[in-house]
């Protein structure tokens, strides 16, 4: 009466799953309602995202805790519609969360009452499982266990009491529980599972074996169904459709076993199953590298075949900024950018020293020139004037013998003088600041003396550069100290002719004065003021002097003055002294 | 033949130095000395003396600038620039612009007599750094270029031999020439130098206003 009663009750989803067993539909002209799985919203970090149905999930980088709330449509909150998941990109296969189904092993005290339970759970699929109950093999398991100290009884239990919203198929088959005994003999069965012969014999699926009885909030889900090829092959079976409701198979309390407290016992059977859950729940992946995911949840039959019915949702994370190529060139850019900037900068700092350093010597140079214009325009006239004075004094015809020879020394000395003026004025006048102008001022200058002394003069001055900068300081030195050799050489050489080289080959200038007179000799003339002066001179200014002479063959004296040193010491202007580069050729 | 001499000098000491040596001559009489550019140039049209002797550095209008203007009278006056300083540019220039000769004012009263009286032929000799700058100033001649304007071969190896230190005696010598020849072609140079500057000069301002 209760059963019928039952059936009545059954819904119409579960007359569907019949169908789709291969059963009879009482109610064929309910079909399933293809209302897709909803995703409900997705969490970061225990935080709900923003996120409009539909669209693109956008992530932040690295997301850690990434939840996916999903369900079934209200309206159909009742079907025992299963879910399955799968982030593609993550999952290689669907996953199934939740819903789990048991044997279990229920223990009583001897005045009857539950005093402990042990399960064993089935969730997923079982490895024999193919789809539908014709084709899927069973799966032996057994599990080993003892009975509680207060435990008098014991009871099987196939349930889905699990989870509430634990659907499926739970089929089970020779199940057994023995004694294990630790003499060699054959374990005591305590408790079996109706044969498959005794359950061909039920006519109908809705009877149950004898020992055997249905429980649960909805015991019409404990079934008796045909399993394999042979339609006469039956077994027990849990057919849960229901995701808010249980059912239960158990023994009777009549074939109860009995149990003795720390008894070892073994349950062995074989199981086929598949099992998944429904109503709302989540899918939960801890992290998620960058790229583009496809989050799809699929609704499939309690049985666990896909209905074709699915919700796809778009989840991309980007990569993290690093890894990014506008990351990279925008870093390029701006690493150019700023070397650019700087550089420019550096550029600009060094060039506006150099504009005030430029300045502050052309402020020297301005000075120098106002010196020499005055030195030029008033010492120079007033020692013309002496020597103009004292040359007519010479032919004047008035004055004695020797006053004319004095006026005539005064009148080449002022002379001299005027030379030795002329030599200051070249040699501060910035103008002259540069090579060419020496290579200038030694041919006139030698050619003066040599012309005022009757001395054959020959000069082999080769073109020097104008853009090497030189020192008023070094041409100074270099000029004095070729007209000490000239003087030299004029005064006490006794020569007639006098050769000058000047020339620059490999930044070295090299200056010789050479004359074809008597010579000298070290041993008897060992330091002559002069020699010492032109060593001096060129020391200072760190080049060399190395003075030749060959008795009766004349004199040579030469000047050398690597050229890079002339422009350092131009950049030092005449500051400091360098150090003299001696290399010990005098 | 007395030959009339106008001194223009700013420094007065210096001025009166000058005069008093040319006074020593009785061949060279002294018609004028002047302290400026200036005033030279009101006076000499009318005095036309046969030789100026000019300071190159003059407050006010330059020497050189007076040489240019003196030059274009009818009849120029010869032209000497004293200078107590033999400054090789400015001395260049003074020529370029039609000086026929140059002194150093410290040189001994004779020499300075001789130039005075020689400058017609020649003048004072060319130093070796003038003669240097000269060549250089002729260094990049067209050869299509006027008669007039270009140095002949021979100037060139008198210039070249000045250049190298020797002296008027020795390049006649060099040359077979005689000193004078080499005198007349030092002066010939000095003109040339001169037509070219004026020519250059023409050039110039015939590119400035055209």
């Amino acid at each position: 009466m209760t059963t019928t009663l039952k059936l009545v009750a059954v819904s119409s989803s579960l007359l569907a799953l019949l169908t789709e067993l291969g059963m009879p539909a009482l109610a064929a002209e309910d079909a399933w309602d293809t209302t897709a799985p909803v995703i409900r919203g997705v969490e970061v970090n225990g935080r709900p995202l923003a996120w409009h149905s539909g669209a693109e999930v956008k992530l932040a980088t690295f997301p850690r805790n990434l939840v996916f709330n999903i369900g079934v449509p209200t309206n159909s909150a009742q079907k025992g519609t299963r879910l399955r998941t799968k982030l593609e990109g993550i999952d290689r296969d669907w996953q199934e969360v939740g819903g789990q189904m048991f044997v279990t092993i229920r223990f009583f005290n001897k005045s009857g009452d539950l005093v402990s339970q042990k399960e064993f759970a089935a969730h997923g699929e079982s490895p024999g499982w193919n789809g539908n109950l014709e084709t899927s093999t069973f799966t032996h398991r057994r599990e080993v266990f003892s009975a509680p100290l207060d435990a008098a009884q014991m009871w099987v239990v196939l349930s889905s009491a699990g989870g509430p919203t634990a659907v499926g198929i739970y089929a089970v088959d020779h199940l057994m529980v023995s004694k294990i005994t630790i003499s060699n003999g054959a374990p005591e069965i305590l408790l079996r599972s109706p044969s498959p012969q005794e359950l061909g014999t039920m006519s109908s699926p809705n009877q149950a074996p004898v020992g055997w009885e249905r429980d649960g909030t909805r015991p019409s889900m404990a079934r008796i169904l045909d399993v394999g090829q042979n339609s006469s092959t039956k077994a027990l079976a849990i057919l849960d459709d229901d995701p808010l409701s249980h059912a239960e198979w158990h023994n009777t309390r009549a074939i109860a076993a009995p149990v003795a407290a720390n008894e070892n016992l073994l349950v062995e059977w074989n199981e086929m199953y598949t099992i998944g859950a429904s109503m709302d729940r989540t899918a939960t992946y801890a992290s998620l590298p960058p790229g583009s995911y496809k989050f799809r949840v699929a609704e499939v039959s309690v049985l666990g075949k896909p209905t074709g019915v699915e919700t796809m949702i778009v989840v991309t994370v980007p990569l993290p900024y690093w890894q990014t190529m506008w990351f990279w060139a925008a870093l390029a850019v701006l690493t150019v950018g700023t070397s650019a900037l700087s550089v420019r900068y550096l550029a600009w700092h060094k060039m506006r020293r150099e504009v005030i350093r430029l300045e502050q010597q052309r402020a020297l140079e301005r000075e120098r020139l106002r010196i020499a214009q005055d030195i030029h325009d008033d010492l120079g006239a007033r020692v013309t004037e002496i020597s103009l004075l004292s040359g007519m004094a010479e032919n004047n015809d008035g004055f004695s013998e020797q006053a004319r020879v004095e006026f005539c020394r005064i009148s080449m000395k002022s002379r001299d003088l005027v030379a030795a003026l002329y030599e200051t004025v070249w040699a501060v006048n910035p103008e002259n600041d540069n090579l060419e102008a020496i290579g200038n001022y030694l041919r006139q200058t030698i050619n003066n003396q040599c012309t005022q002394a009757q001395l054959r003069c020959r000069l082999h001055i080769s073109p020097l550069p104008r853009n090497i900068e030189t020192s008023s300081r070094i041409r100074h030195n270099i000029s004095m100290a070729a007209r000490e050799a000239t003087h030299n050489a004029i005064k006490h050489a006794k020569a007639s002719q006098i050769t000058v080289h000047v020339s620059v080959a490999d930044m070295l200038l090299t200056v010789s004065i050479q004359d074809d007179g008597c010579g000298f000799d070290f041993a008897t003339n060992p330091s002559g003021n002069g020699l010492v002066n032109m060593r001096r001179r060129m020391e200072d200014i760190g080049g060399n002097c190395v003075i030749e002479s060959w008795s009766g063959r004349g004199t040579k004296v030469q000047f050398c003055l690597l050229v890079p040193a002339l422009i350092k010491d131009f950049d030092r202007t005449e500051s400091t002294r360098p150090a003299p580069a001696s290399n010990g050729a005098y | 033949m007395t030959k009339s001499v106008v001194v223009v000098e700013d420094d007065k000491g210096l001025r009166e130095q000058l005069v008093a040596i040319l006074r020593s001559a009785p061949d060279i009489k002294c018609v004028g000395a002047f302290a400026t550019a200036e005033e030279a140039l009101s006076k000499i049209p009318a005095q036309k003396p046969d030789v100026v002797l000019m300071d190159i550095g003059l407050p006010g209008m330059s020497g050189i600038e007076c040489v240019v203007q003196l030059k274009k009278l009818n009849s120029p006056p010869q032209i000497i620039m004293v200078t107590v300083y033999e400054d090789s540019d400015r001395l260049f220039r003074a020529l370029k612009a039609g000086a026929n000769g140059y002194l150093v004012k410290s040189s001994p009263p004779e020499e300075l007599l001789d130039a005075v009286r020689d400058v017609e032929t020649g003048g004072a000799p060319m130093s070796s750094h003038i003669a240097c700058k000269v060549v250089e100033h002729f260094h990049g001649q067209k050869q299509d270029d006027c008669e007039k304007e270009n140095i002949s071969q021979r100037e060139q190896q008198v210039l070249s031999l000045l250049a190298s230190g020797f002296i008027y005696k020795e390049i006649g010598d060099q040359l077979g020439i005689s000193v004078e020849t080499v005198r007349s072609h030092v002066k010939n140079i000095c003109q040339k130098m001169h037509v070219r500057n004026r020519v250059e000069a023409v050039a110039r301002h015939q590119a400035k206003t055209h």
